[in-house]
């Protein structure tokens, strides 16, 4: 009985050390982020690598002084927020659709979608860019929103119409016979459940946009610069201003990071449910 | 009158759902399918729009020609592949590995839970500064700790044309299997444990248990992780600009960042425009395989 | 005799709001921006931009770039004819391209109309190179950089070495100082822009050139090849990372004192005095280029101008920062906050040289300066791309001298039909 017990107790110790392990692995690169983030420039790079120090908030002081961080921030929170606005409100309504209406032609407009997704978006960045130029749009937040929302309309969609064919139909059933229309039954039975669904589609929307780089490097203009931009302005010929970098590094990731925290349960919910309707 | 709106709006079929998709359909329209067609258009002049006195010519096929024969393009679509397979497969075995590690009573699964999601709702162009400041062969803590250990890292593992593509493979990892763990161990965490029962009073041992029941039933999310994470590593590009800009030598050259240096750098728009839909016919071939795969999938229920 | 007196104040009062108009400047009230690389002199001009305000009432927004980014921004930019920015800094090789397709302002009929306003004798002739292409002058001179040879002079001097002068004894001395964790040199070795530009400091060394007398390429000229072979088997004395290298790295590897030689711009300098920046402070001297052995000397010459864009809505108020920019004394502050000279008075200023005494060096290499050993054509940043790539290749191994500049040169002939 002994033996047994040890040896229990033995694989519990080692699922849990091979836990801290991989969490280790993970979190190392955020803690040393973190960390630079705090340190003076000079210990940034000490040999041994300094784990412990004496934090300063000297880098995210410079920062607010001497960088537009606060305008690229809003920058940043306007695409993200115009993006997802429009994502979600295209998405939800095709993914109802496609939900409601199965059919060989639905699951082929399901994975049209899916496939705009697939396409790298430098293939459709350089028309789009004469497009934006021959509009006049060129460096306003349209141009930025425009076409991150093509990308994240065809996610959203996808999302939704898991999430749609995993609610039951009863109530819109009953509210079809009650004398609705399509459009009402959506409006007042199946919107108002589709509350978790919703949240999911605009977290993603929300952190894909927040994180882009690709397109605003292109698309924007000096007034709409976000906070990825701002990042590379800290590359100089005479020195790569590694704290610079990570105090905005800083800044850009802890509000994902911290909306990804708090509302985790959406996040990967929303991606199973959409696996398990296929 | 209400009864024949009601009939027609519930009509199933083809003209039911295009209402609704409409909108969405008519913007995809207008911002995406204009676009690939235009650039499918534009991938048949000799266009270069930094000189804008130069007449663009119609070159029929010449473009493609010209992407075949350039050595750079060649090696990077081979550095896409390489990229695509690496990391696709380890992830998927890894993220794997650890959903089931973690597919037992725990404390703190929780947090644990938590902490995994900090990765993946990183900005990629952090995680690429982050990671090249680590691999930094003097100073980095990556390289340092790899000396330590007694490796020769030459000039660092992105320093090293035969390491380079493989240090990237591994930050796309580092960011993305808690993606493919957290949604393995979701399916695993869902599904029936009499199934399990069943088959241990039939006889069955863990690994047999594992094999044959829970990864068929897997099954689907596997299918969507694997879609999911191959439809965004074909689109490789932050950390290749912010590390390596396809060094050493072109060994992390892959097709996005060619295409934008082209494209958008050096306003070669009608070759880049060619090169891309190479790309297209590249990832649709993929996407071709998958919908075979999800087809026979839906077909199992 | 009141009548007169009446006129008088009634013509004061009229003439007096124009009296402050005046000091507030035509431009008074509009806005310019300013897209500069993230160099030293792009803190200079921010922190000039508020004494510009007070004096012109124009307010001015310098936003600094990243080296490729303000490529990828000025092209996009003027392909896009959107009018992003106002003033762009122009790198000395884009000169000619940037001209031939003008995407900037030709202020040479502005420069010969204010020519006595900007006492145009007093800038060094090499700086026109900033931005001249022809008969045009598609920038004015924003900062001169002379290629100079950054060493550790107390090393030097511990260990009895003498300043190198020729590229035999730089081998030399390079191999005796790397040593105990110390590399005797330290280059850019990372594919692109940086391996490709500090190898031609090397290929000026050698007397070599990337294009001959009548403009046409000659990469692959023995002597660019020596130099070639020459750069690549420096790399052993360089810290192994260098085949990565940006000029970022490069300089902070000298600053830390892990190298003891590197060849570089001038304006890196004055950081290798900064204590919160610099383990080296005080302990460094600068140099000329080795030349290879019966090579007259040369004085590598670089550094970026500034231009209008020919969108802009502002190019009269951009102009008028240019022309304030370039006065005397803005110009030594300017100097004095981070910036580069143009002008001799600058070089030859006594305060100037109590707080930067290297400027002496720096204005005899002005003198006999060369600034197109980087070819300032149109073809420039194609040349650039191609050689950035087969020069990290012979760095790295992949490739020998001979076959990279061959292939180098067998892709960039066709563009100068």
């Amino acid at each position: 009985m002994n033996r047994h017990r040890a040896a229990r107790l033995a694989r519990q110790l080692a699922i849990y050390l091979l836990i801290a392990l991989v969490l280790a692995f993970f979190l190392m690169p955020i803690v040393w982020l973190f960390q630079t983030s705090l340190k003076p420039s000079r210990d940034a790079f000490a040999i041994p690598p300094m784990w412990w120090f004496s934090p300063t908030w000297a880098n995210f002081e410079r920062m607010f002084a001497t960088t537009r961080v606060v305008e690229y921030l809003r920058n940043s929170l306007i695409i993200a927020s115009g993006t997802t606005a429009l994502s979600v409100a295209l998405g939800l309504l095709a993914g109802y659709g496609l939900a409601r209406h199965p059919s060989r032609t639905s699951d082929g407009l399901a994975l049209a979608m899916l496939a705009v997704r697939m396409a790298p978006p430098v293939a459709m960045l350089i028309p789009f860019y004469l497009m934006m130029r021959d509009l006049g749009l060129l460096g306003s937040y349209p141009a930025v929103i425009l076409l991150q929302s093509v990308l994240n309309t065809a996610f959203v969609t996808w999302l939704m119409r898991g999430y749609f064919l995993t609610l039951p139909k009863d109530m819109e059933e009953s509210a079809l016979i009650d004398g609705c229309n399509r459009f009402q039954a959506f409006l007042y039975v199946a919107l108002p459940m589709a509350g978790p669904g919703v949240a999911t589609g605009a977290i993603f929307a929300f952190t894909l946009s927040w994180n882009d780089f690709l397109l605003p490097l292109i698309l924007s203009g000096r007034r709409t610069r976000p906070l990825t931009l701002g990042i590379l302005e800290a590359f100089s010929s005479v020195e790569i201003a590694w704290s610079a970098i990570a105090a905005m590094s800083v800044v850009t990731v802890l509000p994902v990071v911290l909306i990804g925290l708090l509302l985790q349960r959406y996040l990967i919910r929303g991606l199973t449910l959409g696996a398990i309707r296929g | 009158m209400m009864r024949r709106t009601v009939r027609w709006w519930t009509r199933a079929g083809r003209v039911g759902s295009l209402i609704w998709v409409a909108p969405a359909l008519l913007f995809m329209l207008a911002f995406a399918i204009y676009p690939v067609g235009y650039s499918l258009y534009i991938s048949l002049f000799d266009y270069h729009l930094i000189d804008p006195t130069r007449e663009q010519v119609f070159v029929g096929l010449a473009n493609y020609v010209r992407a075949f024969g350039d050595q750079v393009f060649l090696v990077a679509i081979r550095n896409t592949l390489l990229f695509v397979v690496m990391a696709i497969g380890t992830q998927m075995l890894l993220g794997l590995g650890i959903a089931v590690l973690l597919n037992r009573e725990l404390r703190g699964i929780g947090i644990i839970r938590s902490l995994l999601l900090v990765p993946l709702t990183l900005t990629p162009l952090v995680v690429a500064l982050v990671w090249g400041a680590l691999y930094n062969a003097d100073f980095g803590a990556v390289s340092y700790y790899l000396k330590l250990l007694g490796l020769d890292i030459g000039r660092g593992p992105v320093g090293e044309p035969r390491t380079a593509l493989a240090s990237l493979v591994v930050i796309d990892i580092w960011q993305w299997t808690p993606l493919v763990a957290l949604m393995l161990l979701a399916g695993l965490q869902a599904q029936n444990q009499e199934l399990f029962e069943a088959a241990r009073l039939d006889g069955a041992n863990g690994v047999q248990q594992f094999l044959h029941i829970a990864l068929p039933l897997l099954r689907p999310i596997l299918i969507v992780a694997l879609l999911i994470r191959t439809m965004d590593v074909f689109k490789l590009f932050d950390s290749v600009y912010a590390i390596t800009g396809g060094g050493p030598g072109s060994a992390t050259e892959v097709m996005n960042f060619y295409i934008f240096k082209t494209g958008l750098t050096f306003f070669d728009m009608g070759y880049a425009a060619s090169m891309s839909t190479l790309l297209l016919v590249l990832i649709s071939f993929f996407t071709a395989i998958y919908i075979r795969v999800i087809g026979r999938t839906e077909a199992y229920g | 005799m009141r009548r007169h007196i009446l006129w008088s104040i009634a013509l004061a009062a009229i003439l007096a709001p124009t009296y402050f108009a005046a000091a507030q400047g035509p431009h008074a009230g509009t806005e310019l921006t300013a897209f500069v690389v993230a160099d030293r002199f792009a803190g200079a001009l921010q922190a000039l931009a508020p004494r510009f305000q007070d004096e012109t009432g124009i307010r001015l927004n310098i936003v600094p770039q990243g080296y490729p980014e303000l490529y990828q921004r000025a092209i996009a930019d003027f392909v896009g004819g959107t009018a992003e920015g106002d003033l762009y800094s122009v790198d000395i090789m884009w000169s000619g391209e940037w001209a031939q397709a003008s995407h900037l302002v030709d202020l040479a009929p502005l420069i010969a109309r204010h020519a006595d306003e900007i006492d145009v004798d007093d800038i060094m002739p090499v700086m026109w190179n900033l931005g001249g292409w022809g008969a045009q002058q598609i920038a004015f001179p924003l900062a001169g950089y002379a290629g100079v040879l950054s060493h550790n002079r107390e090393v030097f001097e511990a260990e009895g070495i003498a300043v190198p002068t020729t590229t035999a004894e730089w081998q030399e001395v390079a191999a005796r100082l790397t040593a105990d964790g110390r590399h005797g040199i330290v280059m850019n070795g990372a594919r692109g822009a940086p391996v490709a530009q500090d190898w031609m400091y090397y290929m000026l060394a050698h007397g070599g050139r990337l294009l001959d007398a009548d403009g046409r390429p000659t990469i692959n000229a023995p002597e660019n090849v020596a130099a070639l072979e020459f750069f690549a088997s420096m790399f052993a004395y360089a810290p192994p990372g260098a085949s990565s290298y940006a000029w970022g790295d490069r300089e902070l590897a000298f600053r830390d004192g892990r190298a003891m030689m590197q060849m570089g711009w001038s304006t890196g300098v004055r950081s290798h005095n900064i204590p919160e920046m610099s383990q080296v402070v005080g302990k460094t001297a600068i140099g000329e280029l080795p030349m290879l052995a019966g090579v007259p000397q040369a004085n590598p010459f670089g550094g970026w101008g500034i231009g209008i864009n020919r969108r802009s809505p502002h190019q009269e108020a951009a102009w008028s920062f240019i022309l304030w920019l370039s006065q005397p004394e803005i110009r030594k502050e300017f100097v004095r906050l981070g910036g580069e000279p143009i002008r001799r008075s600058t070089l030859t200023d006594p305060d100037i040289l109590a707080e930067f005494p290297w400027y002496v060096n720096v204005l005899k290499s002005f003198e006999t300066g060369n600034g197109n050993f980087r070819p300032r054509i149109p073809q420039y940043s194609r040349m650039q791309e191609t050689l950035g790539l087969v020069v990290n290749q012979v760095v790295i191994g992949e490739l020998s001298a001979q076959e990279a500049l061959d292939r180098a040169q067998a892709q960039l002939a066709p563009l100068f039909r």
